[in-house]
């Protein structure tokens, strides 16, 4: 893959362009004091071209929002109902590795088989455009260990690699050359010295870190050889805030609801998934898994056991979102630890 | 497409949050990692805050009831005909005749505008709020000790105390993100004592756990008070300089022994004892207690005595110490702050002090009533009597949230004139003779104040659903009364601290980064996150002898059970909102009432058979919990449930000092229902 070169001052200007080809150019933006989040800047401005650390949400809520109207529905007795659509071309800037890589795997759930119009829709209207990690963005975060960062291997459409005299950038796909292409002015060749110094960060990266032998943690938990007291401590943990299933850029789950006033109303999707017991709760009362700690081990199988069988990777990409928003001081990196150290 | 940061409309936590608007829709809910109460946190209900703001049923337009039916009305001619209603009722029979409900779920500056309204414009000091039926005890009780009514120190002290003793809350449940500090001490290994008749969570973690019974607990503390004294493990120096009457209050508490008290609380001595020296000899010890203390008819004599162990042990008015009492609602704090009290302005400032009163006078410029007003308890009473003829309600659910509602249904049935401001139609809203659509927190700019007594901003969204904030509302009807007001939020603020020397130094400007904690007396006061620090507000802590005495209804041979109630996870109060939340109403879709195994076995009461659990005020049917999490002899029900109201159960038995409802413990007995 061809790598190129571009200024602080040209991506300003490449940015600037880019803006004019979107309906939302969706950027990290400082909000109060120190919160990361993404949000449109091509009408509001303020985006980051540079940050540290990564947005509190992942950009995952812009294509699989918390709440989602899929359809109105003009008349239940007949009927009627218009879909509602979303056309909007979106450009997404700064997006990090780890988050690339959730796209990706989501991209999978939603596209194969069964295809999701409403996602896919805004998935074929949108560029990513990834930024890569200069550093660990905080004590909690693995992705290094979960073959998601620093850097993004696949999955987005152009990548910028900081460096300290610009970018290094890649196209990732033919919407990321078009873009190189169109341009061309503001890139130049990458020089020897900035591969060097890529490969000095991914160096650093990796060193003093073990990697993780996933084959080994998936078979612990398919044998169910996880020692029994580990899902004891999580089940006395959670307290089904939901927040780990909110912020995971791999959850993919939702269910549907009708909001109605008399005959009219529109069609929701929500977010779902493991925590609750109402998930898979049967129509007569029963749940297959009533307790507690098995909730979330639904959450930890389907990250680290399902998926790798699935998908070949684990779906859980070291983000650490999750641990820093779980009031029951849940780690799935303390988990996963436990579980190699006593496999 | 904006995120707009505000505060969570739920617990007394106070968590702040984005609300995410895309095309001027609520999508979704953003944790404000920078946020100093939740950092990055929220609890189930936090994260779906959104849900309800938008739903369908939330009202649009003002409706007026004709011939038992509601029509909807213009704005204009709704409010008009509530004004000219105010004002002949007013004329017939005195400002007395009518009251005002004001909402804990609203903002300060709307609290401060509604006080203002039933003080200023309608004449009469009726006003209060629900903290009648949570924490007045806390205000009432704290005051006389301590001098001030409110939290003494700082949720942020939590995971660093040596000791914590939770008594009559679960913080897991109805304050959860204190509950993750709760947590987060558990993993810093501090030592937890839970006294509570159900095993709530920290209680797996305790290193005691108190199992009482429902209305036993001054006997409980009395008994560790007496212990700690007797083994000498008091403070003594601490109770020498900082604190008077203790002599007096040791002759009433002497004779406590946990041997004594060993059939009042079912617990064994040795726990109590234990208990009592964890506390005691543990450096960082602090007391977190909510509605399981207050809701009593000794609700304010349980909040003296856990602050006369807090004075005993010298567990307050320094860092790592004090009593946390955990605030119900999103601005239960607020509302007392902003005087919505039939006896206090804003900041707790006396009606019947003649210099308060005349400050307030000459800055409203109208003479203002000079007696206390009536309780929201009295309220009800004097309808019933027939000497209070209105009722302005806002934001509040009487038929659901009050004890024994029969009695509360005949009450709102003896008015003449029942207004009730809501954002959907509840069970009190259709007993009304108008319902005015009010407005969601989504939708409104002002503050609200936590539980460690901190101002936060609350920020606008969208605009009111139904085309008013609560605050617009009750200032068109001061207009149309000959009084104008001004509605502006930062103006009410403004006003507000320019009249009470507890916020003199709140401003909208200065709330902006993390808000302030109360007492900020001056534009450059920082706030006060430790309180009674060298000093107590009154000068010295003041020791007051509390006596057991029972709950108004104990078990006999008829009602054989104590029920108590209580708050969970997935809802909140009457359910309004969270029922109206997908996930949080597939998760606990009904009613039900938690029943020891022992006594299920006795009475042969099984999972998959709805019981009867009746009371002599009335009965529901509803599905049983077999549970040991709950004391054998002991019942619990949620109350969240408008369909299957567990109030119809409760008693309407009164603190005589702050007049709160005896929800915690009263005689009940379970049948089958073919029995």
């Amino acid at each position: 893959m061809q790598r190129f070169f571009i200024t602080k001052e040209n991506l300003k200007v490449l940015i600037a362009s880019l803006k004019k080809d979107c309906d939302e150019f969706i950027a990290p933006k400082r909000e109060h004091l120190d919160d990361l989040v993404f949000g449109d800047a091509k009408n509001e401005g303020g985006e980051l071209l540079e940050y540290e650390g990564n947005s509190v949400i992942s950009p995952r809520a812009f294509l699989l929002p918390q709440t989602e109207p899929l359809f109105e529905i003009q008349s239940v007795k007949n009927c009627g109902f218009r879909p509602i659509e979303d056309k909007k071309t979106r450009i997404f800037y700064g997006v990090r590795p780890c988050d690339i890589k959730a796209i990706s795997l989501m991209k999978e759930f939603f596209l194969q088989g069964i295809e999701d119009t409403f996602y896919k829709q805004k998935l074929e209207h949108s560029v990513f455009i990834s930024l890569a990690c200069g550093k660990r963005c905080f004590a909690k975060s693995f992705c290094n260990l979960m073959d998601a960062g620093p850097v993004a291997k696949e999955g987005f459409d152009l990548q910028l690699i900081p460096l300290s005299r610009g970018y290094l950038a890649e196209a990732g796909s033919k919407k990321g050359s078009q873009i190189i292409q169109k341009n061309k002015k503001l890139f130049s060749k990458a020089l020897p010295d900035d591969e060097k110094e890529i490969k000095a960060l991914l160096k650093n990266f990796a060193e003093r870190v073990k990697k993780i032998d996933f084959k080994k943690l998936a078979n612990i938990m398919q044998e169910d050889k996880v020692s029994p007291e580990v899902w004891d401590d999580i089940g006395q943990r959670c307290v089904v805030c939901s927040g780990c299933i909110t912020l995971c850029p791999t959850c993919s789950c939702f269910s549907i609801v009708d909001r109605l006033d008399g005959d009219k109303g529109v069609r929701l999707r929500y977010c779902d998934g493991c925590p609750y017991a109402g998930f898979t709760r049967m129509a007569g009362g029963s749940t297959p898994f009533p307790l507690h700690k098995e909730h979330i081990r639904r959450f930890f199988e389907h990250k680290l056991n399902v998926d790798l069988q699935r998908y070949g990777t684990p779906s859980c990409v070291g983000c650490g979102r999750c641990i820093q928003a779980c009031p029951g001081n849940i780690s799935i990196k303390k988990f996963i630890d436990t579980v190699i150290l006593n496999g | 497409m904006k995120r707009v940061l505000t505060t969570c409309p739920y617990c007394g936590v106070g968590c702040g949050f984005y609300l995410d608007v895309r095309d001027g829709r609520i999508v979704g809910i953003i944790p404000s990692k920078s946020n100093i109460v939740s950092k990055g946190y929220l609890c189930v209900k936090g994260w779906h805050a959104h849900e309800p703001v938008e739903h369908p049923d939330r009202l649009k337009k003002p409706l007026i009831k004709e011939n038992g039916k509601f029509k909807e009305a213009s704005w204009g001619s709704a409010l008009d005909y509530v004004a000219g209603r105010l004002k002949e009722l007013k004329d017939k029979y005195g400002p007395d005749a009518l009251s005002v409900c004001t909402s804990a779920r609203c903002t300060n500056e709307e609290n401060f505008l509604m006080m203002k309204f039933a003080r200023a414009v309608l004449g009469t000091n009726n006003v209060d709020h629900c903290a009648r039926t949570c924490h007045v005890p806390t205000v009432a009780g704290l005051n006389q000790s301590f001098g001030s009514g409110a939290s003494t120190n700082s949720y942020d002290e939590i995971p660093f105390m040596d000791c914590i003793l939770i008594i009559g809350s679960n913080p897991t449940e109805a304050h959860p993100i204190v509950g993750w500090r709760v947590r987060t001490a558990i993993d810093n290994g501090t030592k937890i004592i839970v006294c509570d008749p159900r095993k709530i969570l920290p209680a797996e973690n305790a290193s005691v756990y108190i199992q009482h019974y429902p209305g036993s607990d001054i006997a409980l503390i009395n008994a560790m008070i007496q212990f700690i004294v007797s083994e000498g493990l008091h403070d003594k120096e601490f109770i020498a300089k900082r604190t008077e009457g203790f002599d007096v209050f040791w002759e009433v508490v002497k004779d406590y022994t946990p041997e004594s008290i060993r059939d009042t609380t079912g617990v064994e001595p040795a726990l109590i004892k234990q208990a009592a020296k964890l506390y005691a000899t543990s450096k960082r010890s602090c007391i977190m207690y909510s509605l399981g203390m207050t809701e009593h008819t000794v609700g304010t004599d349980n909040v003296i005595a856990m602050a006369n162990l807090s004075m005993v042990c010298g567990h307050v008015g320094k860092e790592f110490s004090g009593l946390y009492p955990m605030r119900g609602q999103n601005n239960v704090q607020g509302a007392c702050d902003m005087g919505a009290l039939p006896n206090v302005y804003s900041g707790y400032q006396p009606v019947t002090d003649e210099d308060v009163r005349k400050k307030f006078e000459n800055a409203w410029a109208v003479s203002l009533p000079t007696a206390n007003g009536l309780t929201l308890t009295d309220m009800i009473f004097k309808a019933i009597e027939g000497s209070l003829k209105c009722f302005y309600i806002i934001g509040e659910d009487q038929l659901r949230t009050d004890p024994n509602t029969h009695w509360i249904e005949k009450a709102l049935d003896s008015l003449e004139f029942l207004v009730v401001q809501e954002i959907f139609m509840s069970e009190t809203a259709k007993k009304a003779d108008v319902v005015l659509p009010g407005a969601s927190f989504a939708e409104k700019d002002g503050t609200f104040t936590c539980a460690e007594r901190r101002f936060q901003r609350v920020r606008k969204a969208i605009e009111p659903i139904a085309g008013k904030t609560d605050g617009q509302i009750i200032c068109e009807l001061a207009k149309r009364l000959g009084y104008p007001m001004d509605a502006d939020p930062e103006q009410a603020c403004a006003e507000m601290a320019s009249l009470t020397p507890l916020f003199r130094g709140v401003s909208f400007k200065r709330l902006e980064e993390n808000g302030l904690q109360w007492p900020v007396y001056s534009k450059e006061h920082p706030g006060t996150p430790v309180v009674h620090l060298e000093k107590f507000i009154r000068g010295l802590g003041k020791f007051i002898p509390v006596k057991h005495k029972p709950p108004a209804e104990t078990p006999d041979s008829e009602y054989p059970f104590i029920l108590t109630t209580g708050r969970m996870l997935f809802h909140y109060n009457t359910g309004t909102m969270t029922r109206r939340t997908t996930n949080l109403l597939r998760e606990h879709p009904r009613n039900f009432v938690q029943i020891n195994p022992l006594d299920a076995q006795k009475l042969g009461v099984k999972s998959e058979e709805k019981v009867r659990v009746k009371t002599r005020r009335g009965e529901l049917e509803v599905w049983p919990e077999v549970t040991d999490k709950i004391k054998a002899g002991v019942l619990w029900m949620p109350f969240h449930f408008s369909d299957q109201p567990t109030n119809v159960l409760t008693n309407n038995a009164f603190d005589p000092v702050c007049r709160i409802g005896e929800y915690k413990a009263c005689a009940a007995r379970v049948e089958k229902p073919s029995s």
